[in-house]
């Protein structure tokens, strides 16, 4: 893991940028809180059309991705994402199940698929796996 | 008119210890192309994932003496439980839970046809033995493509096999690889319920999973 200084929590921080794309503001807030915690540089959209926007300016290390968001939702997202970034590791998060979305995350090459709802600390643990894989 | 009975319907990534003789054949080849530490992080993504569906099912209080379990792989062959238990031993995470689940009550059946499962094991393994990294491609989208089309009668036939074997009262609880499409076959018959947890995909891909 690249390490470059501690965070207030007392936590190494690092070099590795997340970009959440997540349309409730307050869970977004939560996972932002909750990341930069753990010593990321974290960045947030609240939908998808901010999001890519985000990812091309920011190129982040990986996105967290709500799949059901108004007009934009997270499949269509990265499928846009994808068409110009096929390295930035994807956890995708939903509360609806649907073998349908998770084909087509698996197509469009997402890390983790990870249900809704989650503690703090599962997604925590998501992320430091798919960073040490 | 009939009621549409409620079917539990478990989408899940498979791990090599899950794939049997085929993939058991062509372990140390693989284990050349992991490092330790990747083959441990590995483990312990699959073992996450089948203890948050384990939270997720024990919450659904299901009458497990009622219950008929489905698991793509097992094969219809009348020693159903023998090899989930033998499966379970050689440090599957997937036929460990089935175990629990059986030893509650529950009935493993025989889901699959036995030619066609050899066909998608033969398949699989003719991937699994290629060690160099471009020969591995090209044989790749022979595989992708000659499964999916497997894909298509293994899911058929695993649609007519709940149909038949299904108890009047009995609740059937289905466990599937991600890229099986048989849920659109069940939503004919079935109100079918998802219960998924995490699918860790880097961890451990979809290879094993048709």
């Amino acid at each position: 893991m690249a390490v470059s200084d501690r965070s207030s929590s007392g936590k190494q921080t690092t070099d590795r940028k997340i970009l959440i794309i997540e349309d409730d503001p307050d869970l977004l807030g939560l996972m932002r809180h909750v990341m930069e915690h753990e010593g990321y540089l974290v960045s947030g959209a609240v939908n998808g059309a901010e999001g890519i926007v985000r990812n091309t300016q920011e190129n982040p290390d990986l996105i967290v991705l709500d799949l059901h968001m108004p007009e934009m939702d997270g499949i269509e997202t990265l499928r846009i994402i994808r068409g110009s970034d096929d390295k930035v590791l994807v956890v995708i998060l939903t509360g609806y199940a649907s073998p349908d979305t998770i084909r087509d995350a698996a197509d469009l090459n997402v890390s983790e698929y990870l249900s809704k709802p989650f503690e703090n600390q599962e997604l925590v643990s998501v992320i430091g796996s798919v960073f040490k894989l | 008119m009939k009621e549409t009975r409620r079917l539990i319907y478990v989408p899940i990534l498979h791990a090599q210890d899950d794939a049997g003789r085929a993939a058991s054949n062509v372990s140390e080849n693989e284990r050349t192309r992991k490092n330790k530490e990747s083959a441990g992080a590995d483990r312990t993504a699959v073992e996450h994932m089948w203890q948050g569906i384990a939270a997720k099912i024990a919450e659904l209080n299901l009458p497990w003496e009622k219950t008929r379990i489905y698991q793509d792989g097992t094969p219809v062959c009348g020693n159903e439980a023998a090899l989930a238990e033998r499966l379970a031993e050689r440090g599957s995470p997937n036929y460990s839970f089935l175990i629990k689940l059986m030893k509650k009550g529950a009935v493993l059946e025989g889901t699959e046809d036995m030619e066609l499962l050899i066909r998608e094991y033969d398949l699989l393994n003719k991937l699994l033995m290629k060690k160099a990294v471009s020969d591995r491609e090209s044989v790749n989208s022979e595989y992708q493509e000659k499964s999916r089309k497997l894909l298509v009668l293994r899911d058929q036939f695993i649609a007519e096999r709940i149909s038949a074997t299904l108890q009047e009262g009995e609740f059937p609880i289905v466990f599937m690889g991600v890229m099986h499409r048989l849920d659109k076959l069940l939503e004919k018959e079935f109100q079918v319920s998802y219960i998924i947890y995490r699918l860790p995909f880097r961890s451990i891909g979809t290879i094993y999973n048709a």
